[in-house]
C-alpha cells in the first residue's frame, strides 16, 4: 500500500517502492522518481531496473542517487538539485524508510536556500527529524 | 590481423588476471580491525586505533586511538576517504532497523554525512559529541 508522505508542493517521499507504487506514483501526478536506495541493499525488494522499467512504462522518468552506508556528500546533494529543478512535475523519491531521501532532499533545499527552519518544519510535518544533519543544513544554507 | 587480435585479447585478460590477484578494482569493505587499522593509517600517518567499529556493510567505520581521537572513514569510490572528528562532528542514534543506526555529520560538507550500523551506536555517540576542541583537527 503507497505510503507517499508530502515534503512540499513538488516533492513526496516513499518508504521502498513496491511496482504497483509506481503505478499509483503516476496517478498521483509524479514525473519522476528518485532511487535512494542502492541495489543489492535489499535483494527481495525491487532493485532499480525494475523500478526504471515501471516508470518507464507508466510515462515518469527515472534517476538513481544511491544512498549506502558510505553516506553522502556534495555530488549526491548537487545530483539531487538536478534532479528537483528538471522534474516535470512533482518527483517522489524513496529509500528504504524514506529517511535517506528527506535528509539529502534537506540538503538540496538548503543549497537552493531554503531557510534552515523552514527545512526542519517541513521534514517534521511529514514526519522525519532532519536534525542529525542540521549543521550542515547550516553550512549550505549560509553559502 | 587474427594473430594480433588474439594476442591484444591474451595481453587483456593477463592484465584483468593481475589486477584480480592484487585485488586491484572492485569495492572495497571494511570488515575487520585490520582492514580499519591500514585504512586509518592510510588517511593519517600513525594513527593506530585501540578500538574501532566497523560498519555492516564495510562501507565505513570509526576508530579511536589511545589519545581518545575519533576518526570517522568512509569508502569514497575505489579507496577510503577518513577525518579525525573535532568539536563540529555531530552523531545522532537513529531507530532505522535494517538501515542504520547512526548518523555523522563530522561538520563538513565537502565530506559529508555517513550512516552506520554498528554495534553499541550509543557509546560511540556520547564519545563523538564529547570530543573537545582540544580534539580538532
Amino acid at each position: 500500500m503507497s505510503d507517499f508522505r508530502q515534503l512540499t508542493e513538488n516533492v513526496l517521499v516513499s518508504q521502498q517502492l513496491a511496482l504497483e507504487d509506481v503505478a499509483a506514483a503516476a496517478a498521483a501526478g509524479v514525473g519522476l522518481i528518485v532511487n535512494n536506495r542502492p541495489d543489492g541493499e535489499e535483494p527481495s525488494a525491487p532493485q532499480g531496473d525494475e523500478i526504471a522499467a515501471a516508470a518507464a512504462a507508466a510515462g515518469m522518468n527515472y534517476v538513481a542517487i544511491p544512498i549506502g552506508h558510505a553516506g553522502f556528500s556534495e555530488p549526491q546533494v548537487n545530483a539531487m538539485i538536478d534532479a528537483l529543478e528538471q522534474a516535470e512535475g512533482p518527483i517522489l523519491a524513496y529509500c528504504r524508510s524514506g529517511t535517506r531521501s528527506t535528509l539529502l532532499w534537506a540538503l538540496a533545499a538548503a543549497k537552493q536556500g531554503v531557510e534552515p527552519e523552514d527545512i526542519v518544519r517541513t521534514a517534521a510535518r511529514a514526519g522525519y527529524d532532519v536534525s542529525p544533519i542540521r549543521a550542515m543544513i547550516d553550512m549550505l544554507a549560509a553559502r | 590481423m587474427l594473430l594480433q587480435t588474439a594476442g591484444s585479447l591474451v595481453a587483456i585478460l593477463a592484465l584483468a588476471g593481475l589486477a584480480w590477484w592484487l585485488k586491484l578494482g572492485g569495492t572495497p569493505r571494511l570488515a575487520s580491525e585490520a582492514d580499519v587499522a591500514r585504512a586509518a593509517n592510510e588517511v593519517e600517518d600513525g594513527f593506530r586505533p585501540v578500538t574501532s567499529a566497523c560498519d555492516a556493510e564495510g562501507a565505513s567505520a570509526l576508530a579511536r586511538d589511545a589519545d581518545g581521537r575519533i576518526m570517522l572513514i568512509r569508502r569514497h569510490g575505489n579507496r577510503f576517504a577518513g577525518r579525525v572528528l573535532n568539536a563540529q562532528a555531530k552523531a545522532v542514534l537513529q531507530d532505522q532497523p535494517g538501515e542504520f543506526n547512526i548518523i555523522i555529520d563530522p561538520g563538513e560538507a565537502r565530506f559529508g554525512t555517513v550512516f552506520l550500523t554498528i554495534p553499541s551506536p550509543d557509546a560511540w555517540a556520547e564519545a563523538i559529541n564529547q570530543v573537545s576542541v582540544s580534539h580538532d583537527a
